[in-house]
Parts: structure tokens; sequence; C-alpha cells
């Protein structure tokens, strides 16, 4: 009977979000992934558990960040900081977007979820700057060519996180598909 | 890639380690280690001179011989030498066909991979 068993593993251990919590880390990166097979859960980086301050563990489609007692969770953003990251958003989108008084709400949604970090780049996928996701969800002319790749999946994982915008604050029609 | 059979949460000095190795070089900073003759093979007869409690390498594993005896033998092992003697096994390998291991990995309860094309093979 073992003979016709197959490997299968990330599909036992969740599906594709499995993938997606291993794409998390760059390719040939000299780290390591831990798979719990009994347990079903898996850790990214896990020669880095003792050493860094923080690794993310995969279990049962959610993903947990495992840190030192006593320190204070890197996910946790201080008042200081959450207010430094909504200033800046506000100020690069009233500049580049004057127009554009419906931005204003995704721009608190945004901070409000602590989806940004301090460069605003996502915090879930670093490649993706909000500038780039702005100008993504209000180009409602997008039909054509095939959007970035990147900020699909980002979309996706927002959608995932049940992150909503309002459906006036979105143009692109893809967009307003996966996030409202 | 790592495979751990038993157990990951092991602290390498208070434990007898046994490895079957081409490069003794790379596990110089282990103490109590204890090199195995390359004709080590994963069966019943070469564990009884494993002590208990202790933790078995073997470095670029594969199937020398590839037939229903050894995997039965492989399989006898991991399902009874291993957990009565509690004995950790570690498997490291470099791919997986050539090793024949494609149906036991997902037998094996401890998994590490690298963030690697054949890592994501493996995962998918």
């Amino acid at each position: 009977m073992l003979h016709v068993c197959y490997r299968k593993i990330a599909k036992r251990l969740g599906g594709n979000s499995v993938l997606d919590f291993f794409h998390q880390v760059p390719k040939n990166a000299h780290h390591f992934l831990y798979i719990n097979n009994s347990k079903h859960y898996l850790i990214n980086q896990i020669d880095l558990l003792f050493s860094k301050s923080t690794v993310t563990m995969f279990a049962e489609n959610k993903t947990f960040v495992i840190h030192q007692q006593g320190v204070e969770c890197c996910c946790e953003k201080t008042s200081i900081e959450t207010d430094m990251t909504s200033t800046q958003l506000e100020d690069y989108i009233s500049h580049s977007y004057p127009k554009q008084k419906f931005l204003k709400i995704i721009a608190n949604i945004l901070v409000k979820k602590d989806l940004l970090n301090s460069d605003l780049y996502f915090i879930d996928n670093e490649k993706v700057h909000v500038a780039d996701f702005l100008s993504f969800i209000i180009n409602r002319f997008d039909k054509n060519n095939k959007p970035d790749a990147r900020i699909v999946k980002l979309c996706k994982a927002l959608a995932h996180k049940n992150v909503k915008f309002p459906n006036v604050s979105i143009k692109n029609p893809q967009a307003k598909k996966l996030l409202c | 890639m790592y495979i751990f059979a038993s157990s990951i949460n092991f602290i390498f000095a208070d434990i007898n380690v046994f490895v079957q190795t081409e490069e003794p070089s790379d596990f110089n900073n282990i103490s109590n280690i204890s090199f195995l003759n390359p004709d080590f093979v994963v069966e019943e007869s070469h564990f009884q001179n494993i002590p208990h409690n202790s933790i078995v390498i073997l470095d670029d594993f594969s199937f020398k011989v590839v037939n229903k005896e050894t995997k039965q033998h492989f399989l006898k092992v991991c399902n009874y030498i291993l957990r009565h003697h509690n004995i950790t096994l570690i498997l490291i390998i470099h791919n997986l066909y050539s090793t024949n291991l494609s149906t036991e990995i997902s037998l094996s309860p401890n998994i590490i991979l690298a963030y690697t094309n054949l890592g994501e093979f493996i995962l998918r």
C-alpha cells in the first residue's frame, strides 16, 4: 500500500497558500523551510529561529509570527510610526492625485490595517510600492494591457485578507473584481 | 536538503552522533561524533550496534540497491527501530529521484527544504 503514496505535500498542508508562503522567501536565499508533516505546519527560515527576532509560521491557512517572549512583535507599529506612514501617504496622494478625493479613503484603510511599511512598500509583498498600487487601481483603461503580475498577486492577497475598498474609489475593472 | 525522520529538537553536545559521509570535515563542529563505514545501510542488523537515544546522519543518502526488500528494510527501521530505540535518523539528500525516496519522503514527519526549484517541486 505504501508504494501507491504520492507526495502532494502542499495539498495536504493547505493547498496553494502553502506555495505562496514558500514563495515569500526569495529563491536561492541560503535559508530553509521546515515542514512538520505530522502536525501540519510550516516555518519559513527555520535556521533563523534562534538568531532573528521573528520568523513566520503557517498552519491551517493562517500565518503566525514567532518571536522571543518579552520582545515587541515586529508587526505592531507604534502610534508615531503609524502617524508618519499616514502623513507620508497623504502627502503623496495630495501631490500626485489632487483631484482623486476617494484615494484618501484607500489611504486610511491601508494605514488602519497596517499593510504598509515605513517606506510605503506593502509588508506582505515588499516589491510593490503603494505608488504602483495606486496607479494600477485608478487606471480605468487598463483592459487590454496585461497587468503587472506582482500587483495582481497583491490584490489577491488583500482579497484573501478580506480587505475591501469602496467601489467608487477603484477605477480599474480587474482591481474592482478583487477589492470591492 | 534535510529529512528529519524522528525529531529536530536535540542538542548535539549531549548525544552520540553517528555520521556516514564522504566529507568528514563538514561535521567538525559536532562533538561526540563517530563515523560509520561506507557500507552502512538502513537495515535492522546495522542499527543493532547503534546505542539508544543517539542520532544517525547519512549524508548524500540513496538506496544503493532498489528493490522491494530494501524498501521494506528501510520502512522497518523507520517504523520500529527508530521509534523503539529513540534514534533520530537524518537523511541529507540533494535530489529526489536518483535517491529513490519519492514515496518515502511523504512519510517523513519532519522535512527541511532549501528555497530552490527542487524544494518547490517537492512541496508541490
